[in-house]
C-alpha cells in the first residue's frame, strides 16, 4: 500500500520500469505486460501494459499494435522516437502522458492501455476501456409510467453521457476527484455553472475531499460526509436517485450531482423533505391527476407513521375515541387475545419486518414459500389462535402497504413508526404528540448545505409551494426557476422571509 | 448584529401557540360566573394588555439594534448577574407553573392514573433537548404545529355549530365581582408569553406591530369564540365543569365524525410544549449560551426541580402560580427591566 500513495519518477530503461511495475503489482495474474520491438532501425523495445479485462482487446489492436507495427519510422530519430509516436502514430482520441508509476497503476486499473518505451522516462496511457458492464436499462427502485427508460449504470463514464445527452449546454460542467486510500474510486460532481451556488460548491469539494475511508463502494460511504447537521435524524439531507432525467431536473434547479464510479445510485444535493414526495412521473401527469397522486403521498406517509400508534393509543389510554360502531369490535379482539395492544402491534410489525427481510435475501423460487407462510401463519392462524386479534392485523397491514408509497422514506418511517407506537403506547396521546415536535424541531433544525431542510414549508415560502402539495402546470413553473440557494431561510439568501 | 433572525409573522404565531393554554387550561373558573358579554370585555381588555406590554420593548427596538442581554453586559458584571439570574427564575417559574397546570388538566380530562411527575420529566427533558436544538428550529415548527391548530380548531367548531342554543342572558353586580376575579387571571396568564418578545424583540425583523396586534387579536378572538361556544352550547352545566372550554369539543361532532376532543387535547399539548420550548430558548438567549449541553442540561434540571417541589408542596405551588406573582414576574421581566435598562444606557450615552 505504500508503495502506491509514494510518487515514483520512472526511469529511462523500460526493463526497469517493467520490473518496478511488477513489483508494485506484486506479480498479480491480471497484471499484464507485452513486451515487443518496433520496427524502425534500432528495434526499440516497447511494453503494452494492460490489467486483465479492463481493456478493449480490439481497441488495443486498432489503435495501438496495428499502428505502431505499420508505421513508418524513418523519419524519426532515436531521441525524438515517443514524440514521434504519440503525434504521429497512435491514433486513440484520449492518450494522457504520465511520469510517474502511481500514475500508471491508476491508469491500467481504470482500463487505458499504458504504452511504454525504452530509453523514455514518460509512458503514454491510452483510453480503451473496455470492461464489461449492465447496459442501460430502466432502473428498478423508480420505476415511472411514462418518461424516459433509461437509468443510471455502474460506470462513471457513461452515467456522464447520460447526463450530457440530455443538457446540451456548455455551462454543464463534470469534475472529477477520488476517494478512497485503497480502493481510489473516481467520483464526479456535477452542476451548471450559471446556476450553482459557488459557497455550496466549495462546501461540497471540501466535504468530498474530507472523506478518509479506505474503500468506497456505494453512494451510501458518503452520505454521512456530507450531511450537516443532524446526522442522527431519522431524514437524510441528501438525495439519492438512478434516473439522469431527475439529475437534469435538480441540477438546473441550483443543485450539484455527485456519480460515484462502480454504483448506479447519484447523490444530490442540497436536498428537502419535499423533494421526497416528488417524482418523474408527476411532471409527466397532468396538473390535476400530478396533484392528486401528491397528496396521496403525503396522506400515505402520514398513515404509515400514525396508524398503528393511534390504534395503540387510543385502545390503551382512550378506547372512547373509536366510533362507537367499531369500539365493540375492537374491545372483543382486544378482550380475546393474551397481550397487551402495544406488544400485539409491535409482534405483528416485527414478524412483518422479519418476513420482508427475508423477502429480499431470500433465493427468488423460496420466495413464494414466505410469502405462503406469512400468509398462513399471521394471516390466518395466529388471529384464529386467538394471538393477534384481526383489527391490529388490519392496522400493521395499512401501515405496511402505506409505508411502500414513498420507497425512498421507508427507513425512516419504519423507525419513527416503532417510536410513535412505543410512545403512544405508554404516554397515549400526549406521548405521540410530543414525540412529533420533537420530530419536527430536529427536522426544521436541519439544514441541507446550508438550505432549511423542510423549506418551502417552514420557512414558508408561498411562491415555491407550486410544487409542494399541488403539481402547478408547466405555464406556472416555467415562469421562473428558483434557484436552491434562493429559497428563504438559506444562509446566502438571508434569514427567513 | 443578529444573524439568526426570524419573520415577525413566524414569531407572532409562535406566542398566539404559546397562548392558547391559557384558553382552553386555565379556563378552569371563568365559567363558573362570567356571562357572555363579560367574555367579550375580557376580550377586549385582553388585546389592550397583551398590546401594552409589549410597548416597551417596540420601543426599545425602535431605537436600538442591540439585543436586551447586549444591553445587559453594558454596565456592571455583578448587576448583570443579577439580572440574568432574575430572568432565569422567571422563565423557570413561567415553565413549571404551566407543566403543572397541564399535569393537573391532563389528570382532571384525560387520565385519572396519571402519574404527574413523569410529565414533568418528559417535558422538561424535552425542552432541555430543544434548547440544544437552537432558537430558529423553535419558530419554524410554530409555523407547521399551527397548521395542525387550525384543523382541530375548525373542527371542533364546526362540530359544535347544530349545538348552538341561543339563550337570553342577563348580569348581575355579582357577576360583575365574578369576572374581576376569573377574568384576571386568565388575563394575568395569556400575559406571560409577552416576556418572551422583550427578549427577543432584536431577532424579529418584519412589521412588529401588525406582527403583535394580529398575534394578540388571533389569540382574544380564539378566547371569545371559545367563550361563545360555552355560553350557547354548554350553557349552565358549564358552571358545574372544572374545564368547560375543553369540555366543548367533546361536544363536537361533524356528522359521524367524532373526536374533537382528541384533536384538541392534542394541539393543546403541542402549544405547552411550545411554551416550554419558547422560555427555555428565553434562558439561552438571556444567558447567550446556544447549542450548549450543559446550559441545557442545568436549565432543565432547574425547572425539573421546581416542578417537583411545586407537586408535592401545595404551599409553593399556590405562591408560585398566584396571579398576583404571575403579573409581578410579567411586568419585571417585560417591561420594568427592558425599561430600566434602555433607560439607564440612555442616561450614560451608551446607546
Amino acid at each position: 500500500m505504500q508503495i502506491l500513495t509514494r510518487v515514483i519518477l520512472m526511469y529511462s530503461s523500460l526493463k526497469e520500469n517493467i520490473s518496478t511495475l511488477k513489483e508494485m503489482a506484486h506479480n498479480s495474474a491480471d497484471f499484464t505486460v507485452r513486451e515487443m520491438n518496433l520496427k524502425d532501425r534500432f528495434k526499440t523495445r516497447f511494453a503494452i501494459i494492460t490489467v486483465e479485462g479492463m481493456c478493449d482487446k480490439e481497441g488495443i489492436a486498432i489503435t495501438l499494435l496495428n499502428p505502431l507495427n505499420n508505421a513508418d519510422y524513418t523519419a524519426a530519430k532515436k531521441f525524438s522516437l515517443y514524440e514521434y509516436i504519440k503525434s504521429s502514430v497512435l491514433s486513440a482520441s484520449e492518450v494522457v502522458e504520465i511520469d510517474t508509476f502511481e500514475q500508471v497503476m491508476t491508469f491500467s486499473m481504470s482500463g487505458f492501455a499504458v504504452f511504454a518505451l525504452d530509453d523514455c522516462p514518460k509512458m503514454l496511457a491510452i483510453g480503451i476501456q473496455g470492461f464489461s458492464f449492465r447496459g442501460v436499462s430502466s432502473p428498478e427502485t423508480e420505476v415511472i409510467q411514462r418518461g424516459p427508460r433509461e437509468g443510471f449504470v455502474e460506470p462513471l463514464r457513461i452515467n456522464m453521457t447520460l447526463i450530457r445527452r440530455r443538457m446540451k449546454n456548455p455551462d454543464l460542467v463534470f469534475e472529477t476527484l477520488e476517494a478512497g486510500d485503497i480502493s481510489k474510486t473516481q467520483m464526479c460532481i456535477c452542476y451548471l455553472k450559471s446556476a450553482v451556488s459557488q459557497e455550496i460548491l466549495a462546501k461540497l469539494r471540501k466535504r468530498l475531499k474530507s472523506v478518509n475511508l479506505p474503500t468506497v463502494m456505494g453512494a451510501g460511504y458518503l452520505v454521512p460526509f456530507l450531511e450537516e447537521n443532524n446526522r442522527r435524524s431519522l431524514f437524510s439531507g441528501i438525495g439519492v436517485t438512478e434516473r439522469p432525467d431527475a439529475v437534469c431536473g435538480k441540477i438546473t434547479e441550483g443543485r450539484i450531482a455527485v456519480i460515484i464510479d462502480g454504483t448506479p445510485s447519484v447523490l444530490t444535493v442540497p436536498h428537502l423533505f419535499v423533494e421526497k414526495f416528488q417524482s418523474v412521473d408527476d411532471y409527466s401527469n397532468r396538473p390535476f391527476y400530478a396533484s392528486f397522486t401528491r397528496i396521496l403521498k403525503y396522506v400515505s406517509f402520514f398513515t404509515a407513521i400514525y396508524l398503528p400508534a393511534l390504534y395503540t393509543a387510543f385502545a390503551t389510554f382512550h378506547p372512547d375515541y373509536f366510533p362507537a360502531l367499531l369500539l365493540q369490535n375492537i374491545i372483543n379482539s382486544v378482550s380475546s387475545t393474551p397481550l397487551p395492544v402495544i406488544l400485539e402491534v409491535l409482534l405483528i410489525l416485527f414478524i412483518y419486518e422479519v418476513m420482508r427481510e427475508a423477502g429480499l435475501r431470500i433465493p427468488r423460487p423460496l420466495g413464494h414459500a414466505v410469502s405462503i407462510v406469512g400468509a398462513l401463519v399471521i394471516g390466518e392462524a395466529a388471529v384464529s389462535a386467538g394471538i393477534i386479534g384481526a383489527p391490529t392485523l388490519m392496522v400493521v397491514a395499512i401501515a405496511a402497504i402505506c409505508s411502500y408509497v414513498i420507497p425512498d422514506l421507508y427507513p425512516a418511517v419504519t423507525v419513527a413508526r416503532l417510536l410513535l407506537i412505543l410512545s403512544g403506547g405508554i404516554f397515549g396521546i400526549m406521548g405521540m404528540v410530543l414525540l412529533s415536535c420533537i420530530y419536527l424541531t430536529i427536522m426544521c433544525s436541519k439544514t441541507s448545505f446550508g438550505v432549511p431542510y423542510m423549506s418551502p414549508i417552514s420557512p414558508f415560502s408561498k411562491k415555491n409551494m407550486r410544487d409542494v402539495f399541488i403539481r402547478s402546470d408547466w405555464k406556472k413553473l416555467s415562469r421562473y426557476t428558483q434557484k436552491i440557494q434562493n429559497l428563504s431561510g438559506t444562509k446566502e439568501a438571508g434569514n427567513d422571509e | 448584529m443578529n444573524k439568526n433572525k426570524v419573520t415577525s409573522s413566524q414569531f407572532f404565531i409562535c406566542l398566539f401557540l404559546c397562548n392558547m393554554f391559557a384558553v382552553f387550561g386555565l379556563f378552569k373558573d371563568m365559567a363558573d360566573k362570567n356571562p357572555f358579554w363579560f367574555n367579550i370585555l375580557t376580550a377586549v381588555l385582553g388585546i389592550l394588555l397583551f398590546i401594552l406590554a409589549c410597548v416597551p420593548s417596540l420601543i426599545i427596538s425602535g431605537k436600538t439594534e442591540k439585543s436586551l442581554p447586549q444591553l445587559l453586559s453594558m454596565g456592571t458584571k455583578s448587576g448583570e448577574i443579577i439580572i440574568k439570574g432574575l430572568y432565569i427564575m422567571c422563565f423557570t417559574v413561567f415553565i413549571s407553573v404551566i407543566i403543572n397546570k397541564y399535569a393537573e388538566f391532563m389528570k382532571a380530562q384525560i387520565n385519572s392514573d396519571l402519574t404527574i411527575a413523569v410529565v414533568i420529566a418528559v417535558f422538561t427533558a424535552l425542552g432541555g433537548f430543544c434548547c440544544y436544538q437552537g432558537i430558529q428550529p423553535l419558530f419554524r415548527t410554530a409555523v407547521i404545529v399551527v397548521v395542525f391548530v387550525i384543523i382541530s380548531l375548525c373542527f371542533v367548531f364546526f362540530g359544535l355549530l347544530p349545538s348552538i342554543n341561543y339563550v337570553p342572558f342577563s348580569f348581575t353586580a355579582e357577576d360583575f365581582t365574578g369576572f374581576i376575579s376569573n377574568s384576571g387571571e386568565f388575563l394575568i396568564y395569556s400575559l406571560i408569553p409577552v416576556s418572551a418578545f422583550a427578549v427577543f424583540y432584536d431577532s424579529v425583523k418584519g412589521n412588529k406591530k401588525s406582527g403583535l396586534f394580529f398575534c394578540a387579536l388571533c389569540a382574544y378572538v380564539l378566547f371569545f369564540a371559545v367563550s361563545f361556544f360555552i355560553d350557547f352550547v354548554l350553557g349552565e352545566y358549564a358552571r358545574i365543569l372544572p374545564y368547560p372550554s375543553y369540555t366543548i369539543s367533546k361536544v363536537s361532532r361533524i356528522s359521524m365524525l367524532k373526536g374533537g376532543d382528541g384533536l384538541l387535547f392534542g394541539a393543546i399539548t403541542a402549544s405547552v410544549f411550545l411554551f416550554v420550548y419558547l422560555f427555555f430558548a428565553c434562558s439561552s438567549k438571556v444567558l447567550e449560551k446556544y447549542h450548549s449541553k450543559a446550559m441545557s442540561a442545568a436549565l432543565s434540571a432547574l425547572v425539573f426541580i421546581l416542578s417537583i417541589i411545586m407537586l408535592y408542596v401545595p404551599a409553593v405551588y399556590n405562591f408560585l402560580s398566584s396571579p398576583v406573582l404571575i403579573f409581578f414576574l410579567t411586568s419585571v421581566s417585560a417591561v420594568i427591566i427592558p425599561l430600566s435598562v434602555y433607560a439607564i444606557r440612555k442616561k450614560e450615552g451608551e446607546i
